[in-house]
């Protein structure tokens, strides 16, 4: 039995949508959504933690139906692209906020032990507009893990941050993550991200999901040309044509490329190639 | 530019025609119906400009007092001009008595209180609004009134408002709000007529009734066309008007 | 470069206008009355009472109006509900009335209405009362309160109360705890713009609760009596103490807004 289990979930919010978008995750799984700026990937995250009403569908979290839960009962955390730390709270206080709410002990020594982890130990006392936005967006890892969320969900966690913070953010993350059972949704335009830390891949557009599966699924085996083309690969329109061996031969402009990948006979086709698989010879 | 400098000139020749009135007059804020009937009348016959300030008896007297510009004082009541009088502000032969003003209770329509004379104001529970009686002169007069029929202190607990204007009072009256209203009777006659109120007379031997007095100013910089103005509003086609808005001329 | 020098020019020198005439329209109040005059006035019976007065109705009017303001201008800003926009428009039409129309609607509501039979079956009587003048305040001085308290609300980035729910507090504990402290400011501009308001407010108080001298008489009534009295001095005293007051409600503001 899956540990997450999204169900036809239709949403409409003005411009902004979701509609029929299903997917299970299991525990420990690390999801990276990538899909075009106004895709709905932001509120598909927003409806997981409970801020938007789905009209239909629904979603179980360890195997209870979560659809109509507060987003205070569900216990999944969330971390913004622009942090958004409490402004009128110290570091400190600011991961603390959270646990305040739980009863459970040593609170003091879990923030301590999350902003050592995190790197952030020197700047508990601070005020949050005096931090950098690598340290800022730290802090707010710090304070949706140090609750022990189920699930973290992160909303482009890296960026508004310069490349170089971002990477080293990055590096931080995968350690935490590494050290703990959560699972992660984590949206991303940066491809790099699924490759460092995600299993599962899901493509979003117009509102609908195109593609979900592993990792190397989604980028070498695209299910269409438009995420063929998101993921990296360069298109290229030919005819299909019978080869003599049984695989399928692809004429494109005079050049004919074989493909395992069958098609009817003299239809026209796309065909998608990956850099990586284009191997340059010297003469 | 000379889009924008030619309306400056423009609003340059509005004032100054303002200030240029060839008449100025102050005039109790209850007179204001007949007194622009009659402005417009006077205007068209001599092709004139007249300006005239409206405000509550004792606010224009104040501006006489503080030397505003004035040609013709038209006060609710005749203890302003004899004020004036005694202070020299207005010229002594000028001060003529015009029209009655004729204090009435005023009540909602259908007189829901059942009042049918001013002894049934001390009543209880029957709410009574008359005007402040330093404000407006219909609240001395009203007090003055209870006064003399002796009921001043009781009706006193019944007051629920001492309205600073006399338009308050109608709408008082008009709206339910009070069970009996002591006005002006001219001020009356139009809602009267329309159906919001009813009007129950004053007896006699506790009615105090004012006459409405004009006077020339001393300072009066128009004075021929002021005592044109005056002998236009007392003449016979002046009283027409004023009769037509409910005032009674002076028996004289 | 010259045209742009004229344009600069003319447009400070039309704002330095209209601030000298403002000096002056205001100085002209503190000069015209003689000090003897105006000393013997503020400790005069009448403007004890109306100075005293007009405070009371004006905080209890303030209080009143931030205990309504606060909730309708977060639901303004957050929520999405079922004919918003027409909400407001109607609590923002109070703006554009008169006061004496918003007077009028004042009275007919309060005082033949069922309303009317219900609030007197409570006790409540706001026509020529005391409580008069602070509903009279109240309702001229809440759109203001509220569109601050919208605005104000909008500017607080939402998704600061979403990560609030994440972790665990319910939607009025994040209230409480991020929008209420993070509107500080606006909370106070708010309660002096509606101070200020309240203070002011003549033509719905005149209409609504009477205006009667030593009863329902607050500040701008004792203005207005003393015109009719033709008491300049008390006028004028009165003129002061309302300007006063005023300055040091925007000079609070002022000082708030600095803050920020």
């Amino acid at each position: 039995m899956s540990f997450l289990r999204i169900d036809n979930l239709h949403i409409s919010l003005g411009d902004f949508y979701l509609k029929d978008v299903s997917f299970t995750l299991e525990k420990r799984d690390y999801l990276i959504i990538i899909g075009p700026t106004g895709a709905g990937k932001t509120i598909l995250l927003e409806s997981i933690v409970g801020f938007w009403k789905p009209q239909k569908g629904s979603i179980y979290l360890e195997k209870v139906d979560i659809t109509n839960e507060l987003p205070e009962k569900r216990n999944i955390g969330i971390v913004y692209q622009d942090y958004v730390l409490l402004p009128h709270f110290t570091v400190f206080d600011n991961i603390a906020y959270g646990l305040k709410k739980k009863k459970c002990c040593q609170k003091e020594s879990k923030i301590r032990e999350m902003a050592c982890m995190l790197n952030i130990d020197h700047l508990l006392h601070r005020r949050p507009d005096t931090l950098s936005g690598g340290e800022q967006q730290r802090v707010a890892l710090a304070r949706a893990l140090v609750v022990d969320p189920k699930l973290l969900l992160m909303d482009e966690p890296f960026s508004a941050l310069d490349p170089q913070t971002g990477r080293e953010t990055r590096q931080l993350l995968k350690r935490v993550i590494s050290k703990s059972d959560i699972t992660v949704i984590h949206i991303s335009h940066d491809l790099n991200d699924a490759w460092a830390l995600a299993n599962k891949t899901a493509v979003l557009r117009e509102g609908a999901l195109l593609q979900f599966g592993k990792v190397d699924e989604i980028f070498n085996r695209p299910r269409s040309a438009f995420i063929a083309n998101f993921v990296g690969a360069t298109i290229l329109h030919g005819t299909a044509e019978k080869n003599g061996n049984g695989l399928t031969s692809v004429n494109i402009d005079g050049v004919k490329l074989a493909s395992i990948d069958s098609a009817i006979n003299g239809s026209d086709v796309t065909v998608a190639i990956r850099p990586e698989n284009i191997i340059v010879l010297k003469k | 530019m000379k889009k924008i400098l030619s309306i400056i000139a423009f609003l340059f020749l509005l004032s100054s025609n303002c200030i240029a009135a060839d008449l100025l007059v102050f005039s109790g804020a209850g007179l204001i119906k007949p007194m622009e009937e009659l402005k417009i009348n006077f205007e068209k016959s001599h092709s004139i400009v007249i300006d005239i300030h409206y405000g509550s008896s004792g606010e224009i007297f104040a501006g006489v007092a503080a030397g505003q510009p004035c040609d013709v004082l038209i006060p609710g009541a005749e203890k302003y001009t004899d004020d004036a009088l005694k202070n020299g502000w207005v010229l002594e032969n000028t001060v003529t008595k015009m029209v009655l003003h004729i204090p009435v209770i005023a009540v909602p329509k259908g007189n829901p209180a059942k009042i049918k004379g001013l002894m049934d104001l001390t009543r209880p529970n029957v709410r009574v609004a008359i005007g402040d009686p330093k404000a407006p002169a219909i609240g001395r007069v009203a007090k003055q009134i209870l006064i003399r029929g002796g009921i001043w202190e009781k009706v006193k607990s019944n007051i629920s408002v001492y309205a600073p204007t006399v338009n308050q009072l109608l709408i008082y009256a008009a709206l339910s709000q009070v069970d009996a209203a002591i006005i002006w009777g001219d001020l009356v006659t139009w809602a009267e007529g329309k159906g919001k109120l009813e009007i129950i007379p004053i007896e006699k031997e506790y009615n105090i009734i004012k006459t409405i007095p004009t006077a020339i100013c001393t300072g009066a910089l128009h004075k021929n066309t002021a005592i044109q103005f005056n002998e236009y509003i007392t003449s016979p086609e002046g009283m027409k008007i004023w009769e037509k808005w409910g005032f009674e001329p002076c028996a004289e | 470069m010259r045209r742009v020098d004229f344009f600069q020019t003319s447009f400070i020198a039309i704002t330095l206008f209209i601030t000298i005439l403002l000096i002056m329209a205001i100085a002209s109040l503190f000069v015209v009355p003689s000090w003897d005059d105006v000393r013997h006035n503020i400790w005069s019976e009448e403007m004890r009472f109306s100075l005293k007065l007009s405070l009371i109705t004006g905080i209890t009017s303030t209080i009143l109006v931030m205990l309504f303001a606060l909730p309708i201008g977060y639901a303004l800003s957050r929520f999405r509900f079922w004919g918003k926009g027409l909400v407001k428009t109607v609590i923002d039409m109070p703006i554009a009335f008169p006061e004496l129309v918003l007077g009028l609607c004042l009275l007919l509501l309060f005082g033949s209405t069922i309303l009317r039979d219900i609030l007197a079956s409570a006790g409540i009587n706001f026509v020529f009362t005391k409580k008069g003048i602070v509903a009279a305040q109240f309702f001229t001085a809440l759109p203001y309160a509220i569109r601050i308290m919208k605005s104000t609300f909008d500017y607080i980035n939402p998704r600061l109360e979403f990560v609030s729910r994440s972790l665990g507090y319910s939607m009025f504990e994040t209230f409480k705890n991020i929008s209420l402290p993070l509107a500080k400011n606006g909370i106070v501009a708010s309660m002096v713009i509606s101070f200020a308001r309240c203070i002011g407010t003549f033509g719905t108080v005149l209409i609504l609760a009477g205006g009667s001298y030593m009863k329902t008489e607050i500040l701008p009534i004792t203005l207005y009596l003393n015109i009719s009295y033709g008491n300049m001095g008390m006028a004028l005293t009165s003129g002061i103490v309302l300007m006063i007051v005023s300055f040091l409600a925007i000079f609070v503001f002022e000082k708030a807004e600095v803050s920020l």
